[in-house]
């Protein structure tokens, strides 16, 4: 094993901070903590953080500005964490570069979840370059906003995906033209010991299929191959062509 | 449509001026037109009139005088008016035939009908004269009152077509069947034609500038009013001041609008600060205990003690939902409905509740993802709760797309329809419903989000029990 996940709480409330370490060394990560954005910046100058957790309402510089700041200057993932819950907030967040979002009160184990999809993705991320595209184009049509976890067709009409069909839509993109086990697919997007089956998954398909192949002048995107898993059919850009 | 239109017109103040300006005008320009007409038929009237009444004068107090003097007065006479021709007509002496002879001031002005020879001076009606003057009485130019006689009389006026210059003679009967004749040559004035013209211009700039007059100074401020009195009734909308302009009164009006406004957007504003305040606050407890809850130990405790967080936590984000202030730049984008839908009834349905779609068609509408989203969670939250199970139908109807949350429960009697979609009304079976997260604000979330979609929310029976509540979103092209 690599040396361990150091992971920066940037939390006001010093009870929350306690409980958040503790939560993070239950799953054998290393916690700094501190409490606003002046600490923040002396841990972040003398140690090497893989992952922030970002509260909003902060004393002094807001969490919003941190993230913009930090986002600046460095690739570290953001989870910003706001008792706001306002959706406006949400998306505020995640145009700033925050690369996720839980409001308060939140569930520890979602918690545990995102932080391990934005580590792992953040570790392959240095393998492959797409992923940091913001927006992927496929299948003719559709277009996905990765940031703001939003398809929409080519007539900005949006299509309302939950966050499991989005997260197996993104590692679909992602991965254009490979046959996917459903273990695979399961691991990408919900990492090992998620304790998702391999029929949710077939479930998931189904949906996602519903949404991406009913719709008039949609092509089919998604085969399935035999005794294998699933294959995504559709060319993937980065860039629309001009055409 | 057209004819509320008209009324409407009728109706305002500006078309009640207009009314009330044109009665006038009309009443005015009638007034002036019965004049100028009087005017245009005798234009010779008002010179005639006084020429008769000074010779009639002349005529009755030379009546008074012995007759051998007329011819010594007459010259005299002759001297002091010289545009004025005195004759003395012996008696017998032809005058012409048209002539119509009358007694005293009585002159009859239509003398040209009269058949030749009908006037005879021996059938003249004649005045006795019942009065001597006294001697050392004062003379012709000195008598004061010729009222007491009275002379038979006539005139003829001899109008010129081509000028504007009439002859009137006036003719006296005198005691001694002479007759005296002074006539003279008048000039009629100047017939009214342009002056008609010119008053209708008069009176229709006159109106305009006092319609404009009202427009500006009534109306407009009137309509101002109406207009941010009706922004204000409208939500989340920013204060917008009324200029305080215009009469008194409605200045006066203006500003204790303005008073209303911002007490009514302060309050408004403590209102969305406290609930953020509650919101934020509240929250980070309750994020310590959500944090501490999974170490709690016996597993039946800790499912209590989620279940409460859970509670406590869906109670704060509908309060949030409801009363917090729409941000503006939250723009609506165009959504295809069936894949939110899709979205939670599966979502519903993983969670082990029993949420059916019937029938699925893609429609397209302008919406807020967010806010649609919560609306249908809430009215599938709410079938759940009472029912148990829920039926979900999302059909194309005309230029409406027809959401269909159908459930078989208890369903809602009429009367309580209309309120349960004001906040904080729960139907009577929800209030003695133990355990169930509500402050009753689903439904009217879910009003106030059709609303703000221009969509129509109605609460229907369902066939055999239950409730039906059908959205009708207007489709986006």
């Amino acid at each position: 094993m690599q040396n361990p996940t150091h992971i920066l709480v940037i939390e006001d409330d010093t009870e929350i901070q306690t409980l958040l370490a503790s939560l993070l060394q239950r799953n054998g990560w290393t916690a700094s903590l501190a409490s606003n954005g002046h600490e923040a910046d002396a841990i972040l100058a003398r140690s090497c953080i893989d992952l922030i957790l970002l509260d909003v309402m902060l004393p002094g510089e807001d969490g919003l500005s941190i993230c913009s700041r930090l986002r600046s200057i460095s690739t570290i993932p953001i989870l910003i964490l706001s008792a706001k819950g306002e959706d406006i907030d949400r998306v505020v967040g995640l145009e700033l570069g925050a690369d996720d979002y839980m409001s308060k009160p939140f569930n520890p184990r979602e918690l545990e979840a995102r932080i391990k999809a934005m580590l792992r993705r953040s570790r392959m991320a240095v393998k492959d370059s797409r992923m940091q595209a913001p927006v992927l184009y496929f299948g003719g049509k559709w277009q996905l906003d990765v940031r703001k976890r939003e398809l929409c067709d080519n007539n900005g009409v949006q299509t309302h995906l939950t966050p499991a069909e989005f997260d197996l839509l993104r590692v679909f993109c992602e991965r254009p033209g490979l046959t996917l086990t459903r273990e695979q697919l399961i691991e990408l997007t919900q990492g090992r010991n998620s304790g998702a089956t391999e029929r949710s998954i077939d479930i998931l398909i189904s949906r996602l299929r519903r949404k991406l192949e009913s719709g008039e002048g949609s092509q089919k995107l998604i085969h399935t191959v035999r005794s294998g898993g699933y294959e995504f059919i559709a060319e993937v850009e980065e860039h629309r062509e001009s055409a | 449509m057209k004819k509320a239109l008209w009324f409407d017109f009728i109706n305002s103040i500006a078309g009640q001026l207009l009314i009330l300006l044109i009665l006038a005008t009309v009443l005015f320009l009638s007034g002036i037109y019965i004049s100028i007409q009087a005017a245009r038929d005798a234009p010779l009237a008002p010179p005639v009139m006084l020429f008769s009444e000074r010779q009639i004068g002349i005529a009755e107090v030379l009546s008074l005088e012995d007759p051998g003097d007329y011819r010594a007065h007459l010259e005299e006479l002759k001297k002091r008016h010289p545009k004025v021709t005195y004759k003395l007509h012996p008696k017998g002496e032809s005058l012409g035939h048209d002539l119509v002879w009358a007694k005293g001031r009585h002159i009859v002005d239509k003398p040209l009908s009269a058949a030749p020879g009908a006037i005879a001076p021996a059938q003249l009606f004649r005045e006795p004269r019942d009065r001597i003057r006294e001697p050392g009485e004062p003379g012709f130019f000195g008598v004061s009152n010729p009222q007491e006689v009275s002379l038979v009389i006539s005139r003829r006026v001899e109008k010129n077509e081509t000028t504007d210059i009439a002859r009137v003679t006036l003719f006296a009967l005198m005691p001694s069947e002479e007759v005296l004749s002074a006539s003279i040559e008048v000039r009629a004035g100047d017939p009214p034609n342009h002056l008609i013209e010119n008053t209708l211009v008069f009176t229709v700039v006159c109106m305009l500038l006092l319609l404009f007059w009202a427009i500006v100074f009534l109306i407009r401020p009137l309509r101002k009013l109406a207009s941010v009195t009706n922004n204000i009734a409208k939500e989340d909308v920013d204060p917008k001041k009324v200029d305080v302009t215009g009469p008194t009164e409605l200045r006066a009006a203006a500003s204790a609008l303005n008073k209303m406004q911002e007490r009514i957007h302060h309050l408004i504003d403590d209102r969305t600060r406290m609930l953020a305040a509650v919101g934020h606050d509240l929250r980070t407890p309750v994020t310590r205990l959500r944090l501490r809850a999974d170490t709690v130990e016996p597993e039946e405790d800790r499912a209590a003690f989620l279940r409460d967080l859970n509670m406590m936590d869906g109670l704060l984000s509908r309060l949030m939902a409801y009363f917090s202030k729409r941000d503006l730049s939250d723009e609506p984008v165009r959504l295809e409905l069936s894949s939110l839908v899709h979205s939670l009834a599966c979502e519903w349905s993983d969670a082990g509740n029993p949420v059916e779609i019937t029938e699925l068609t893609n429609v397209t509408i302008r919406a807020r993802p967010n806010d649609v989203m919560r609306m249908v969670d809430n009215l599938i939250d709410n079938a759940i709760k009472y029912a148990g199970s829920c039926e979900l139908s999302l059909t194309k109807e005309g230029d409406f797309a027809c959401l269909k949350v159908i459930d078989h429960g208890p369903g809602i009697p009429q009367e309580e329809k209309m309120l349960l979609q004001q906040p904080f009304a729960r139907g009577d079976k929800a209030r003695t419903m133990n355990g169930e997260p509500g402050f009753g604000l689903g439904l009217a979330i879910a009003s106030k989000v059709a609303e703000s979609h221009d969509a129509t929310l109605d609460l229907l029976d369902t066939e055999g029990g239950g409730l039906k509540i059908v959205v009708r979103f207007p489709l986006s092209e």
